[in-house]
């Protein structure tokens, strides 16, 4: 195969990737940071990020995770989305009733502590 | 988070805490409690490869292989060669947290009972204030893996890397062992660099399989020694 034709196909392949990936390029002035560098995160990044802290919701972080996947807060967004998608079933406090020390009166009532029954 | 030098130093610290868990044992029924050994292993870190085969092509690759390994693709970047996928579910392949051992009336059950504390699922019970309550303690696994391959000569390197987030619920049992209340649940997040530890002292890291996954279609013989 030609080299010019090569260079054509991998430039069109490429172009499909992006369209089925539907990625987004990358915001101006930012540099995505090559895996495993630090780096400081840039004034676009802070943005997304602060937006995302400031909503609380899944779609913020989503949002975050999409634009930056290897963001300096990826580990904070990634978990806090999970908490969120878990929030559904609420914790509850666990109230017991004591059986009545005589027939007719009433049990008593005693809150377990969460961590008496806490595990490993 | 701890880092990769401290996860064997809490072994040690953690030992002592193993009495904390141990109940006292008075009362007329037999009463369960558990000794917990943190992991040995030390958190592998960020993982790569080369690969000597063309960076478009060892992309396509790792998405084709990754969804056919049954993970969710997050999103996939090819001008950044960015590929990012999801799994959620149970924890044990892909994370170490440690040993538990079941106690009985503060001493080991007989005949032994020691599993893994990376187990999806485990009934057991506690005696607050010298009533048993039944509970069901759920582990689950939300980890979020990012391949990315760098031109190299004629190859390509790839680096692999995840964010570990494990959530742990714990479920009061009611007759007949239903699941009722929802009374704790506690989330701990690391990456493959590091570790995370729950409010009770359990530690878990990535046991580096996840990381590997990427590596799975690329035979050992492509890589440069």
């Amino acid at each position: 195969m030609r080299p010019a034709l090569k260079a054509a196909l991998e430039r069109l392949r490429a172009l499909l990737l992006a369209a089925a990936a539907g990625s987004a390029p990358p915001l101006p002035g930012h540099a995505q940071a090559p895996a495993g560098t630090e780096t400081g995160a840039s004034a676009a990044e802070q943005k997304v990020w602060a937006e995302a802290r400031k909503k609380r919701t899944v779609a913020g972080y989503e949002r975050y995770l999409e634009l930056f996947p290897t963001g300096q807060y990826a580990e904070e967004a990634f978990r806090l989305l999970v908490e969120h998608s878990l929030k559904g079933r609420p914790v509850k406090a666990l109230v017991d009733v004591d059986p009545p020390a005589r027939p007719g009166a009433k049990g008593r009532r005693h809150t377990i502590e969460t961590a008496a029954l806490s595990l490993y | 988070m701890l880092t990769s030098s401290s996860v064997k130093a809490a072994a040690a610290g953690l030992a002592l805490a193993t009495a904390l868990l141990v109940a006292p044992s008075a009362g007329w029924a037999a009463k369960e409690s558990f000794a917990y050994a943190p992991p040995e292993r030390a958190p592998k870190g960020q993982r790569s490869r080369f690969v000597n085969e063309a960076p478009d092509a060892v992309l396509q690759t790792i998405w084709t292989s990754l969804e056919e390994q049954g993970f969710r693709i997050e999103s996939v970047d090819p001008q950044q060669r960015l590929v990012v996928a999801r799994y959620s579910g149970d924890p044990r392949p892909f994370l170490d947290c440690g040993v538990v051992t079941l106690l009985v009336d503060g001493r080991p059950a007989e005949p032994p009972r020691t599993y893994g504390a990376n187990k999806a699922e485990v009934r057991t019970g506690k005696w607050p204030k010298g009533r048993r309550y039944g509970l069901l303690r759920t582990l689950r696994l939300d980890a979020r893996l990012v391949a990315r391959v760098e031109p190299r000569g004629k190859g390509a390197k790839i680096y692999s890397d995840a964010i570990y987030v494990a959530t742990k619920s714990i479920h009061r049992l009611r007759k007949g062992g239903k699941p009722d209340e929802l009374v704790n649940r506690e989330t701990i997040s690391f990456t493959s660099a590091g570790s995370g530890r729950f409010a009770k002292g359990t530690i878990c890291v990535g046991n580096g399989r996840l990381e590997s996954v990427v590596f799975e279609p690329f035979r050992k013989s492509d890589a440069a020694p």
